[in-house]
């Protein structure tokens, strides 16, 4: 809601500063999103004189320019100009050579066609007043005064604009009436209402019109009145000016008039010509299946039955409290109007702006909820203004329909109790105070108190306060006009023991320190994807990862599915950072992945998984010491064993997988037991190709859902041993299928209570080994609990390990 | 014979004075006492001398070997020297073996730290799905269907009834489903609304939600909690301020704003030069919602408040973009250590 201060203040008497104004507003709940001057960046525009209009004959052919003499009270100057709707004698904003214009900057003197144009004259988009291109230029009042800089005169150049953020509950702030009254509750200072005089004719407007409702449910209050014999031309200047103050665009005296009430009075107000009523009849009714309407802005509609409409004997004539029809428009031949001020259903008009995508001033504070009991009052400040504007003679009488359906008073119980158990003080010393206080407050916002008693009152909230409901409304009034800032602070009276952080959330935040840990940096990926990363991904048409959940109405074409996985942002993430010539790159995310319910038909929700995903990848050499280290399948490998030992996650098994996007060879499934809980590999040369990722990217998720009923939390100590170990390297050739994971496996279990350990310390290829087979060393520790091992029982062991091995994998030593 | 290897010797010192390199002195070495070499050859033919000759030439040989891999092993410790093998001088300049630690997401830091401040206030954190019933995301918050408040919250759809929530407030009601007064949670996740992307909108965003239920909670108490956050997140200098705000699942609704600190109040670009702030929305639990969830709104009173964290992300450490949080840029991410 556009407004300036100087508006304000023609309906409430203010004695603070503008910016003093803007904070106490703001305080209350009513938000300056901007306050300007009302000439910000205008300089040197002085109140001109046309004296002379010649057309400019240029070069080629005619021009649509004309040549203007200006006067500027003491000097003459010649201008270039391409409006047409200024003539001889009208006062007009002049800059010259040397001013400056909010829009186009410093003006200097050009010549045109030959002409030497000494500055401008202005139309109010170039001073900054009217958003878009003005029609023309701006014509000002005759009696300001001649040579005057625009910006030194009293009431105009030194008003300042506000655009107030008004709160969608709050359809009363919606107009000036309404945020003076503000201003005049938590000031105290009085509120002047605009005169209403009206001289009605003879005839009555009864015998020129009828009104029909015929859906009461949607149109509760139809009233009108009709003006005949007006001129339809262009407003004085002071009505202009009040509407470019408020960002409202002149059109003419009797649009402009309807314009001004509403933003006045909160009331939207419509015009049509009487003359284009046909049948003298209006009727509301909803619009018939595929009834086609042509709105104001030229679109032709097709209605349906949820749609309201004004109509007459034959046809809509405008599509109710949101644009009316090009069939009934004012136009400079209109004589007699019909003026309507009614209260529409704000939901069905909600819904009728919304289906037709037409956001109107009128129905933005319709679908809000206008004041129910506005309409007279509206009607008659328009046609009191028209009358006063054109001569035209407003008829006898007010057609006003349903009038008593709305205006049913509502009684509020306020209990001074709950004042103070809602706000968390008494607002004053004492509770005969307090009470005091809180009636002058109601009183204030005009509300009504029908009655007192020691604990409690009734109150009537004012028509225009839709939103005032029940108890606690009244108490946020209380609180506003009291002043939030005079409110204590306090901390809780009682004491909750609450468990705090759920054991998921604790190890989640584990997961991501030991991820950290690790050099593993967190990343956030969008939770929308596109379809098209599973096919880079490679994945077949029926792969379960792309039974995603589709978005009904998505923004963009990268963000239209519900991820399945955490790996094409990971993969996009790492592209991102290469394109930014970073080299050592390692994410990870813990974050969610969806899929449709399958197995709970029930259950309108579907599955939420929580995933934990990293990636790595290492262009160049590195520094010193990071040149010899690989970030190859085992680096990756190991930052897994960190955390599944950090998590006590023990008998994992590593399997190979199948997922399309790994390589062949690198490609594994981790398990536990018979539960998947991970996926890792190296992602497919040819993904990373596609990505323009010049190395190998090394990437794992964990399903989170399936981990966590496996991680053991409790630490159980161990004491420490009380013998000494032994230590024993062997090397063996065995065949290259056979895995590390079942040596190790078969070596424990030929002495599960002495042997406590297996590691491995070389893997070797070479000339000295066979083709297709492959050396292994590994070290084994012995070590008993109760005594000191000797010498003799490891050798018989080692030499059972030794026989094991032979007879599994034809296992030779290797000395 | 002796004159031989007298010559030998000869021609392997002057051979040996001026070899330079690892290389060369291998080849020395295996030329003359390799198991090719000249000295290695001549033990071997031995046997071929005359009897008498034999201890005396077998004793110039092994002499001469002795001799040679003495002055092998001499030339080897010198090459070793000069091919910086010289007495290490430590530079302590050369950088460590840097074990180099990751960092956490700058979001997650704000809704963990906000999470820490509250378990301090006795609150519990609770999480919630993200794709959410629209009953929970509007209605049960008092926003039914065609209420001019959801224009505000422009929300992605998957059927016309589940969309992506468009803010953690569901939670409220849903916690308040499942528990009895008193409550005190706190909720934070990825919230999405049908926004463009720009340097101050996102799709998808994280929000901070707070609620406490009880016999005896009032507006000035939720003023004493936000005081404290903001003084913890922000700094004990500075100021909060309450002011009217509209949100239908509260009532008194109010707006947070907490004073700039880079102007310190006085108004800078970045404040719009208004001094303050805004952070977030919160008030006092509208009867209707606690009512709809199943309490007694003449026996219990609550409040709630939200906030966006990327929001308090950008206040807090100076950022001026609110798409850098997505791009996740190792040199924007490294940076919150
Ligand atoms: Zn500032």
């Amino acid at each position: 809601m556009q407004v300036s201060y100087n508006l304000l203040k023609e309906y409430v008497d203010i004695d603070l500063t503008p910016e003093e104004l803007a904070e106490r507003l703001s305080m209350n709940g009513i938000v300056a999103e901007h306050t300007k001057p009302v000439l910000e960046g205008v300089k040197g525009v002085l109140v001109g004189k046309i004296t002379s209009i010649k057309p400019l004959k240029g070069g080629e052919g005619s021009s649509n320019l004309s040549i203007c003499t200006v006067d500027i009270k003491n000097q003459e100057l010649e201008v270039v100009c391409g409006a047409k709707n200024m003539k001889v004698g009208d006062y007009i904003p002049f800059v010259t050579e040397g001013g400056s214009l909010p829009a186009v900057g410093k003006i200097e003197g050009k010549s045109i066609q030959g002409v030497f144009s000494k500055g401008m004259i202005c139309s109010a988009s170039e001073l900054g007043l009217e958003k878009g291109k003005s029609p023309g230029v701006l014509i000002l009042d005759h009696n300001l005064p001649l040579g005057e800089r625009m910006e030194s005169i009293l009431g105009l150049g030194d008003d300042v604009i506000f655009d107030f953020e008004i709160f969608s509950n709050r359809p009363d702030l919606m107009s000036i009436i309404g945020i003076a009254r503000e201003i005049s509750a938590f000031t105290g200072k009085p509120l002047h209402q605009p005169e209403i005089k009206i001289t009605e004719a003879e005839d009555r407007v009864n015998d020129r019109i009828s009104v029909e409702v015929k859906d009461e449910d949607l149109c509760p209050r139809y009233a009108g009145r009709i003006v005949q014999g007006l001129k339809v031309e262009e407003s004085p200047f002071w009505l202009r000016w009040k509407l470019l103050l408020l960002g409202i665009r002149p059109i003419n005296n009797i649009v402009d008039v309807t314009n001004y009430v509403m933003m006045e009075t909160g009331q939207p107000l419509h015009a049509f010509d009487l003359d284009y009523i046909h049948g003298q009849k209006i009727i509301v009714r909803r619009a018939h299946p595929g009834e086609i309407f042509r709105t104001l802005d030229g679109v032709e509609r097709i209605l349906t039955e949820e749609n309201l409409v004004i109509a007459d004997r034959d046809r809509a004539i405008a599509l109710a409290g949101v644009m009316g029809g090009e069939n009934s428009e004012i136009t400079e031949k209109t004589k007699d109007v019909f003026l309507e001020s009614a209260y529409f259903d704000p939901i069905n008009n909600r819904r009728t702006s919304r289906y037709f995508a037409l956001r109107t001033d009128a129905s933005n504070r319709f679908e809000k909820g206008i004041d129910p009991d506005g309409q007279i009052f509206a009607l008659n400040r328009a046609a009191s203004l028209i009358e006063q504007l054109t001569l035209g003679k407003n008829l006898a009488g007010v057609i006003d329909q349903g009038s008593n359906k709305l205006t049913i008073p509502k009684k509020i119980e306020l209990n001074f109790n709950k004042v103070k158990r809602i706000i968390g003080t008494s607002i004053a010393e004492t509770e005969s105070e307090a009470k005091d206080n809180i009636i002058n407050i109601l009183k204030k916002l005009e509300f009504k108190i029908n009655y007192q008693e020691t604990h409690f009152l009734e109150v009537t909230p004012p028509s225009f306060r839709e939103d005032i409901q029940r108890e606690v409304d009244v108490i946020e009034e209380i609180a506003r006009l009291f002043g939030y800032e005079n409110i204590p602070a306090t901390l809780f009276k009682s004491t909750v023991v609450q468990k705090g952080r759920s054991e998921r959330q604790i190890i989640i935040d584990k997961i991501r320190k030991v991820l950290v840990g690790c050099g593993m940096h967190q990343m956030i990926g969008y939770s929308m994807i596109s379809p098209s990363c599973f096919d880079w991904l490679r994945l077949p048409a029926t792969h379960y990862l792309r039974q995603a959940i589709k978005l009904t109405n998505p923004l963009i074409q990268e963000q239209t599915i519900m991820r399945t996985t955490l790996v094409p942002g990971l993969l996009k993430a790492i592209q991102w950072n290469v394109n930014h010539s970073l080299e050592k790159i390692k994410l990870f995310e813990i974050g969610r992945v969806y899929f449709p319910q399958e197995n709970k038909p029930d259950e309108p929700l579907p599955v939420e998984k929580l995933m934990v995903g990293g990636a790595i990848t290492k262009i160049g050499r590195g520094d010193i010491w990071e040149k010899s280290e690989q970030w190859d399948i085992f680096y990756l490998k190991g930052i897994l064993e960190a955390l599944f030992e950090e998590l006590h996650l023990i008998d994992l098994d590593y399997l190979s997988g199948e997922l399309p996007f790994f390589n062949q060879e690198q490609n594994g499934i981790i398990k536990a037991g018979n539960k998947k809980i991970a996926v890792w590999g190296k992602v497919e040369q040819e993904i990373t190709d596609f990505l323009d990722i010049p190395a190998n990217v090394y990437l794992f998720e964990l399903d989170f859902t399936e981990l966590y009923p496996l991680i053991e939390r409790d630490i159980t100590f161990k004491p420490l041993p009380r013998y000494p170990f032994i230590k024993r390297d062997i090397s063996i050739v065995v065949p290259e299928e056979v895995a590390f994971a079942q040596i190790k496996k078969e070596t424990l279990t030929v002495n599960p209570v002495l042997l406590k350990q297996v590691e491995l310390f070389d893997v070797f290829r070479g000339r000295q080994i066979k083709k297709g087979y492959k050396s292994i060393a590994f070290s084994m520790v012995f070590q008993a609990e109760e005594r000191t091992l000797t010498d003799m029982e490891v050798d018989k062991i080692v030499e059972s390990v030794k026989m094991k091995l032979y007879q599994l994998f034809q296992a030779e030593l290797r000395e | 014979m002796e004159r031989d290897i007298k010559k030998l010797i000869e021609q392997f010192h002057n051979q040996i004075s001026s070899v330079k390199t690892p290389e060369d002195l291998k080849k020395i070495k295996s030329e003359y006492i390799g198991r090719k070499g000249v000295i290695t050859q001549m033990l071997k033919n031995i046997t071929s001398l005359p009897e008498e000759d034999k201890p005396k030439i077998g004793q110039l040989l092994n002499q001469a070997k002795g001799e040679f891999q003495h002055a092998i092993l001499e030339k080897e410790k010198e090459i070793f020297q000069e091919e910086g093998g010289r007495v290490e001088q430590i530079d302590l300049t050369i950088p460590g073996r840097n074990f180099k630690l990751g960092t956490i997401h700058p979001v997650e830091l704000i809704l963990k730290s906000t999470e820490e401040i509250f378990l301090g206030m006795g609150f519990c954190v609770v999480d919630g799905p993200e794709i959410e019933l629209d009953y929970y995301n509007f209605e049960a918050l008092n926003i039914p269907k065609d209420h001019p408040a959801r224009d505000d919250q422009d929300s992605f759809y998957i059927t016309p009834e589940v969309l992506l929530r468009t803010q953690t407030s569901p939670m409220q009601v849903r916690t308040m489903e499942n528990q009895s007064p008193p409550v005190r949670i706190i909720s934070t996740g990825k919230c999405y609304r049908r926004d463009a992307i720009d340097s101050t909108h996102s799709p998808m965003f994280h929000q901070i939600e707070g609620l406490a239920v009880d016999k005896d909670i009032a507006l000035s108490d939720l003023k004493g909690v936000i005081i404290e956050f903001c003084q913890q997140i922000f700094g004990k200098d500075r100021r909060v301020r309450f002011r009217p705000g509209y949100f239908p699942f509260v009532e008194p609704g109010a707006e947070v704003d907490v004073s700039c600190g880079l102007c310190q109040g006085k108004g800078c670009q970045s404040c719009g030069y208004s001094g303050w702030l805004e952070i977030m929305g919160a008030g006092m639990v509208h009867p209707h919602v606690l009512e709809m969830a199943g309490y007694d709104s003449e026996k219990y009173t609550g409040f709630a408040f939200g906030m966006g964290a990327e929001r308090i992300a950008m206040l807090k450490y100076g950022i001026n973009d609110i798409r850098l949080f997505f791009e996740n840029d190792l040199r924007f991410l490294s940076q919150f250590k």
